[in-house]
């Protein structure tokens, strides 16, 4: 297809041609948008919003443009389904933070007080956070995803961290142990 | 806890879930099941839809004019009945012998 895209740019490209490119492009980023997702909802419903995610790429996949990479493209999508999401899980959402906050004095793994402690930001912070510390983006590279400064990047993912580790102090964790 | 230790205490104790292995699978279905729904929406789905629409009329208008309405033996009898009767034994020609005498008043 790329062969075929270089010796004729402006032939038109067969819906079996975008659709095997969308495969590639899928199989290349649906790592990131599996945890970009995971992180902000902490709940089982991101296989469904994965699924929603490329579902909705693959509708405007025609449309889209090579001005932005594709990584910014669907990351800009993930996130509209998952605020999508919890927009419409508000409530599941608060149960479900309670519910942990319950369970937390009794005894939980190291892996459950990470998501609880992420649960506790603010989705701003959590965003910043997740891209930065857990997905391993630079500030640089997260303030493109987010499309905004690289400043607010860094203050946003500060705050988030001092408030993670308070968290994880007042439940026992000390500098990871 | 600085930035690298934090990273690490997050990378040993993430546990997103792995990816389901027909996932791709059910993406490809939604796809196609989406496509079939959106045969007929945007400017391609309304010239096909025009196109269908136009051979669809052309079609009833050939049936029409080629194949004869069926119409029950009965209804062809009694059809056939009122058509002697109009023609054959119509007022006029059957009374005329009778009420000549009017002329002649």
């Amino acid at each position: 297809m790329r062969i075929k895209k270089i010796l004729f740019p402006f032939a038109e490209v067969t819906q079996d041609e975008l659709l095997l490119l969308f495969k590639e492009k899928y199989s290349e980023e649906q790592g990131f948008v599996r945890s970009s997702i995971y992180w902000m909802v902490n709940s089982s419903d991101v296989d469904d919003l994965v699924q929603d995610t490329f579902l909705k790429a693959w509708k405007n996949f025609k449309r889209f443009e090579a001005k932005s990479s594709f990584r910014t493209w669907i990351y800009r999508i993930a996130m509209n389904v998952t605020y999508d999401f919890l927009k419409k899980n508000k409530e599941k959402m608060k149960e479900f933070s309670e519910e942990y906050s319950e369970s937390v004095a009794v005894d939980l793994e190291m892996s459950d007080l990470i998501s609880k402690g992420l649960m506790q930001l603010s989705l701003d912070h959590r965003e910043a956070f997740s891209l930065h510390y857990q997905v391993g983006l630079t500030y640089s590279e997260a303030a493109k995803l987010l499309n905004i400064p690289e400043g607010t990047v860094k203050s946003r993912a500060s705050k988030a961290k001092i408030n993670f580790l308070k968290f994880l102090k007042e439940n026992g964790v000390n500098d990871g142990r | 806890m600085d930035d690298r230790e934090l990273k690490n205490l997050l990378k040993n104790n993430s546990k997103v879930p792995c990816r389901q292995s027909d996932e791709w699978s059910k993406i490809l279905t939604k796809i196609e099941s989406d496509q079939s729904l959106s045969l007929f929406r945007g400017w391609e789905g309304f010239k096909k839809a025009s196109i269908a629409f136009t051979t669809f009329a052309m079609l009833s208008v050939i049936i029409f004019h080629t194949i004869k309405p069926l119409r029950p033996k009965q209804e062809i009898a009694k059809l056939d009945e009122i058509d002697t009767f109009l023609t054959a034994y119509s007022y006029f020609s059957e009374s005329e012998g009778e009420y000549s005498w009017v002329e002649g008043l």
